[in-house]
């Protein structure tokens, strides 16, 4: 069991945790936009256009920071720099 | 396996120039977009009625009313950014559906300079709406102490805006280039599916936080 | 220059070309388009709602031409159906003294015709009735007759007056027989003296005694044609009583 190896599993571990963690919190504030979203749509169908505009804006922004867990998962397991040549 | 994250391989050097495959993609994808365009430009004078002259009328007519939603006014120049940006990042995405094309907007770098694009058209327009001293002012608004965070958030949302998009896209191929090494063939169509909503969506929240960014900007001497 | 870079700039260039080049060639010359199209929508819009001004002017002015005309001619419709009217009715006032006078004039064509035919019929029937009670009265004729005759123009001549009998004339067709001369003498009375007896033919029996009072008329002949006149004269006062113009007027 040299560093490599502690360096990889490590670094599994973490971008699984990563990802799970992510996805719960961008899955929390996502459902809390979809379920004002909904309020406010039922309060004023007129700015139907509207709402559903500032809705999926907020849900991409909202979901990006689980991309960016995403991405620092894929980076830690792909291109991590600790790791000579796990990537590619 | 075409499975690729951050890699992308050079084709060949054009003098000191290496080109990848990136670049080959969107080129080709900005002189489709180009063809299309002077196509519909030309069927617009000689024949308004044919349907690609509707989906152009659609087309203009539409993010103008979205620059008028969200800026205030109507604003030609912004109009054209925001819908150069959705038609690009769009054609894009679908073209990295086709098989053997990796999406040019799958790459870190095409979504950054993106990025980097809209960072810089915000002050330009700041400035041209509101003057040079106009535009400064407002990172000294409502308090001198609030400018440092002024400029983390520009950078910071520029940051968001390019992984954001690179994310999306880059994950939903991966996923599909899993699915096909993995699975094998159909199974990942509905995968490919949600792919292609996912990209237009993405194209169309990357031209409206754009605009969103490049309107605040402009209205940012008139609070 | 490493890859990453120069992709990264090649990008935003590219992008920067590809917005110059599509707001050029695409936005711009769409957006100009769109415009002309709304001015030229409004314009036609304008054009049209002129139009359907001038439309509802020219309507509202043909439907007061219309109700004018209308008028006119409900009024000459009036005049004309007054004056047809008016002359139906002297057209008909003519046809029915026409009518009239038609009438009056066939009637009393009919009541001469009627008259003339009257006359002839009471004659003829009456000569056919005086034949019929002369040959009844010949068939019965003989010497009862002949006295029973002159008997009746005793009783006759005893009724009148003695005076101014005279001239007698006394005239029979047979012989007559000494007891009726006779018998004739004393009913003359006084004038038997200057009676002038003769014989005539036409009488058959029967005499026929003229005095200067009248005529006394006892012969079969005489009969005859007394029962011919009084038949006549019966049937002409009964037609003229009984009006037959009535019933022709009538039908």
């Amino acid at each position: 069991m040299n560093d490599q190896t502690i360096i990889a599993i490590v670094a599994m571990a973490c971008a699984a945790l990563t990802v799970a963690l992510g996805a719960i919190g961008a899955a929390i504030g996502e459902s809390r936009i979809g379920a004002a979203a909904m309020d406010a749509l039922a309060r004023q169908p007129d700015e139907a256009s509207s709402i559903t505009r500032t809705l999926f804006v907020s849900l991409a922004m909202v979901e990006s920071t689980a991309i960016f867990c995403l991405v620092i998962a894929l980076i830690l397991l792909f291109a991590n720099p600790f790791i000579g040549s796990a990537g590619q | 396996m075409n499975l690729r994250i951050f890699g992308d391989p050079i084709l060949f050097q054009l003098g000191p120039i290496p080109i990848t495959e990136t670049m080959v993609t969107s080129a080709v994808v900005t002189v489709i977009l180009l063809a299309v365009a002077i196509l519909m430009r030309s069927l617009v004078r000689s024949w308004p009625q044919h349907w690609l002259s509707v989906l152009a009328f659609l087309v203009v007519e539409s993010f103008d009313n979205l620059v008028e939603e969200i800026v205030g006014r109507r604003h030609a120049l912004v109009a054209t950014f925001a819908g150069s940006m959705f038609l690009f990042i769009a054609f894009c995405n679908i073209a990295g559906q086709l098989p053997g094309v990796h999406p040019a907007t799958g790459n870190l770098a095409t979504t950054s300079a993106l990025a980097a694009v809209v960072f810089l058209s915000v002050p330009i327009a700041g400035i041209q709406s509101n003057g040079l001293w106009g535009y400064i002012k407002h990172y000294f608004r409502p308090n001198p102490l609030l400018m440092p965070l002024h400029v983390i958030s520009e950078l910071s949302r520029t940051l968001a805006l390019a992984v954001r998009l690179f994310g999306n896209i880059m994950s939903g191929h991966l996923l599909v280039g899993l699915l096909v090494a993995l699975a094998g063939f159909l199974v990942p169509t509905p995968i490919m599916a949600l792919d292609l909503l996912i990209g237009l969506l993405q194209a169309y929240i990357f031209s409206i936080l754009s605009t969103v960014y490049i309107g605040a900007a402009i209205s940012a001497g008139e609070e | 220059m490493s890859p990453t870079l120069t992709t990264f700039l090649f990008e935003a260039a590219n992008f920067l070309v590809l917005a110059a080049v599509l707001g050029w060639l695409f936005f711009k010359p769409v957006r100009r388009a769109l415009a002309d199209r709304r001015e030229k929508f409004e314009s036609d819009n304008r054009q049209a709602a002129q139009k359907l001004a001038e439309a509802e002017k020219t309507q509202q002015e043909i439907n007061e031409t219309r109700a004018k005309l209308q008028a006119e001619l409900n009024e000459m419709r009036t005049r004309e159906m007054e004056t047809a009217r008016q002359q139906a009715d002297q057209i008909l006032r003519e046809a029915r003294s026409a009518a009239a006078r038609e009438r009056e004039m066939s009637h009393r064509l009919a009541a001469q015709m009627s008259g003339t035919q009257r006359d002839i019929l009471a004659e003829v029937s009456a000569a056919a009735a005086a034949d019929t009670v002369g040959r009844l009265l010949r068939q019965i004729g003989g010497p009862a007759l002949q006295s029973a005759l002159v008997a009746s123009a005793c009783e006759q001549l005893r009724s009148l007056p003695q005076d101014g009998v005279a001239p007698v004339k006394v005239e029979s067709s047979q012989p007559l027989s000494p007891d009726q001369l006779a018998s004739l003498k004393n009913a003359l009375g006084a004038a038997a003296d200057t009676a002038d007896f003769r014989t005539v033919d036409g009488l058959g029996d029967g005499v026929r005694v003229s005095t200067g009072k009248g005529l006394i008329d006892a012969s079969v002949g005489g009969l005859v044609q007394f029962a011919s006149q009084s038949l006549v004269k019966e049937m002409s006062n009964r037609a003229n009583s009984q009006q037959p113009m009535q019933s022709i007027q009538d039908a």
